[in-house]
């Protein structure tokens, strides 16, 4: 019924409005109406982010509590209503994926990635981990930019989001990559500034930790950040000493991160204590099993800046990963056909006799120190094998690819009590 | 009342006030594919249905976390959709049947509408004019079917299906779809009172606590059904033009005797309601989809090709 009422009224005016604008010209307050004044702002949102040939580093934040921390995208939108995302998450950071973007005005002008992307809807997919578990957004709301940098907000986050514009020479790949570079430093710990302490995030989310009051050290304060192309940046400006700061590029020399606001203020990591860059394991060793016997290995790049292959190893190659934390690791692994025979490498219990298929069994190959010069790595069972101990290594033979059981056949190599890797220079 | 004032605004509008030639509706900054064209031939010509495979906020439930479907998969939904629920209709009913009852707008979301309670939302209908479908990327992330890429990586040169599991299909989508547009008729036209009353008592408010097993011998075709009349009247319907012989007849078996015949009586006043009200015989459309189902392989899954 008050409905009914309203919208005689309202058809009133209406007919008021109408059969009075032949007669009195109304005078707009914008030159446009606001259909095209909307369409406008959406066709200079478009015209922004067609602007950057090479396309955009997206500093992306889900969760309205920020607590995953930021996110990097790298985007190149098309005219043809495509978007192509290279993503800091991404398995393989060579690998693009491609979807649809839209840009639709109801209340703002939104950015909308309107059909499934794998690499932006896995922070806001409620099929994933038993529920929307990062709380993110794929429906930006456009708030300003220019040629070099754009904001949006996200619609249910409300966090602010981030595109910098890609110089000429970076494509989206390079970009990501170089977002891995300035990620990929194994900063365990960090200090600001000289005085303020920060903690990583233990399960290696961008998020840094501080208690801003000495006397109170139960306020914790988070300090959310994304990567850059040459650095990082924090989501809000952190205060140190008499000024702020929040945006930070990479100092090769000084092997920190260098305030963009103040150049006295340093970000500086700490790693750990044993790290020793992936380069400074590549060169010749002498392997050292069974009390006097040895052979020469070398250890060359397999995939470079985290695995080695470790050539001359009785006739075989077997991998082995680098890690930031002062070992190498050598693994339990398939190491090709030999003939008829599936060739395995296997951690051998010399103590028990039993030996294992399982790949996540194998040795710590521990520095003795962080001076590439005088390396000596110390193979060191690494306790993924209950109550057993990788001591030794048999190379053994399988009728398939697929270990088991019923597949082994028998060794073709012992290679018992593994000590030590010994660098040769 | 209305009709009377805009006879009189009309009749006074000045003669010489011309048509704007450009719209105040702006075509929106984003560009039609040929997926666009193949939905404009296909949904949109002939049955005004718009299919919106892309994300839309305004025509997505702001209550539940969801993301976009993945385009591939709305692609192969929409020849699903075309093949087994637009066409059969149009194959049994006149030309004119789907045109003015179908819904007018049929958004596809990728995920699942969670509810608190972990149950999953599968499709609603609101008001007759719209059919939601969700979970549209389980097609291919939980194995109801594979795509094969001609060239092995994308779709680029086109690809073929293999349909992994046409129950999970059936269950998730069709049976959604058949399930959805029989409210949408009986918005349009309701079905006898008779059929509330048979099982009057008998409707839980817990329907997701109880199996289709425990529902059928109470005269409920499957679980949902047992929720309240409505909804019953169209799992009846949906599961049974969806259904092959042995499938209904297992369903039956599992309800008994007592349940069997409940449930023949639903099925009896659904039928009768369907070729009094609409002119359909269910009979037909049962057989004409299970012709249909058997026919899903001859699909051709990537072209997307059109008169234009």
């Amino acid at each position: 019924m008050i409905m009914k009422r309203l919208s005689y009224i309202f058809t009133t005016i209406l007919a008021a409005v109408s059969l009075s604008s032949c007669f009195n010209e109304i005078e707009d307050v914008f030159p446009q109406s606001s259909t095209e004044r909307l369409t406008q702002e959406e066709q200079e949102c478009l015209d922004l982010l067609l602007s950057s040939e090479q396309g955009w580093l997206v500093q992306y934040y889900p969760s309205a509590s920020r607590t995953y921390g930021g996110f990097a995208y790298a985007m190149k939108f098309g005219e043809d209503g495509n978007v192509t995302v290279a993503f800091e998450q991404a398995s393989d950071p060579e690998v693009t994926v491609t979807s649809h973007y839209s840009i639709n005005g109801s209340s703002s002008v939104t950015l909308t990635f309107d059909t499934y992307n794998d690499y932006i809807h896995a922070l806001s997919d409620p099929d994933f981990y038993g529920g929307n578990a990062f709380e993110g957004d794929f429906e930006f709301a456009f708030i300003d930019g220019s040629s070099e940098r754009i904001e949006f907000r996200g619609i249910k986050t409300g966090n602010r989001i981030v595109f910098i514009a890609l110089d000429a020479e970076t494509d989206i790949i390079s970009a990501i990559n170089n977002v891995l570079d300035m990620k990929n430093q194994y900063f365990m710990s960090y200090n600001l500034g000289g005085s303020i302490a920060m903690e990583c995030d233990p399960n290696g989310y961008n998020n840094l930790y501080y208690t801003p009051d000495p006397q109170n050290p139960y306020a914790v304060q988070e300090v959310p950040f994304a990567y850059s192309v040459d650095g990082l940046t924090f989501y809000e400006p952190v205060p140190v000493g008499a000024g702020s700061v929040q945006d930070f590029a990479w100092n090769e020399e000084k092997e920190c991160f260098v305030s963009k606001e103040d150049a006295s203020v340093e970000l500086v990591g700490e790693r750990n204590p044993m790290f020793m860059d992936y380069e400074d394991y590549l060169g010749t060793y002498t392997l050292n099993y069974n009390r006097n016997a040895s052979i020469e290995v070398t250890l060359t790049p397999a995939e470079y800046g985290s695995t080695y292959y470790m050539e001359g190893f009785f006739g075989y190659t077997p991998v082995v990963s680098w890690t930031p934390s002062g070992f190498l690791s050598l693994l339990c692994q398939y190491l090709g056909q030999d003939g008829s025979y599936y060739v395995w490498l296997c951690p051998w219990d010399g103590a028990t006799g039993y030996y294992t298929w399982s790949t996540s069994v194998g040795f710590n190959l521990v520095n003795n120190g962080t001076d590439p010069d005088n390396l000596v790595l110390t193979f060191e069972d690494n306790g993924a094998w209950g109550s057993y101990q990788a001591t030794s290594i048999l190379i053994y033979a399988f009728s398939s690819q697929t270990a088991s059981s019923s597949t082994g056949l028998g060794y073709l190599e012992q290679v018992p009590s593994l000590t030590t890797l010994v660098k040769n220079n | 009342m209305i009709l009377a004032v805009a006879a009189v605004v009309s009749a006074v509008a000045c003669s010489e006030d011309k048509l704007s030639p450009t719209s105040v509706i702006v075509d929106p900054i984003n560009p039609e594919t040929d997926f666009d064209k193949w939905l404009e031939e296909n949904f949109r010509a002939p049955y005004n249905i718009r299919f919106l495979y892309r994300y839309e906020d305004i025509e997505s439930d702001m209550t539940y976390d969801l993301v976009p479907a993945d385009e591939t998969c709305s692609r192969i939904l929409a020849k699903l959709i075309k093949f087994l629920w637009l066409d059969p209709y149009t194959e049994v009913a006149d030309a004119n049947f789907m045109r003015q009852n179908s819904p007018r707008v049929m958004p596809v979301i990728g995920s699942g509408a969670w509810n608190t309670n972990g149950t999953l939302q599968l499709g609603t209908a609101e008001g007759g004019l719209k059919i939601t479908f969700y979970v549209a990327n389980w097609l291919v992330t939980q194995n109801f079917l594979t795509i094969n890429y001609n060239n092995g990586v994308d779709t680029t040169e086109g690809y073929t299906v293999t349909i992994n599991s046409m129950d999970d299909i059936n269950y998730y989508f069709l049976h959604t779809a058949h399930h959805e547009f029989g409210h949408i008729l009986n918005q349009n036209k309701a079905y006898p009172t008779d059929f509330n009353l048979i099982s009057q008592n008998e409707y839980v408010a817990q329907w997701n606590s109880i199996t289709d097993e425990e529902a059928l011998p109470r005269g409920f075709i499957s679980a949902y059904a047992s929720s309240q009349p409505g909804e019953d009247f169209v799992e009846v319907l949906s599961y049974y033009i969806t259904s092959s012989d042995e499938e209904w007849n297992a369903r039956l078996a599992i309800a008994g005797n007592e349940g069997s015949e409940i449930i023949e009586r639903k099925l009896n006043i659904v039928s009768n309601y369907m070729m009094d009200s609409w002119n359909i015989d269910i009979d037909e459309l049962r057989s004409v989809l299970a012709r249909r189902y058997g026919e899903v392989e001859s699909i051709d899954w990537s072209d997307f090709s059109t008169e234009e």
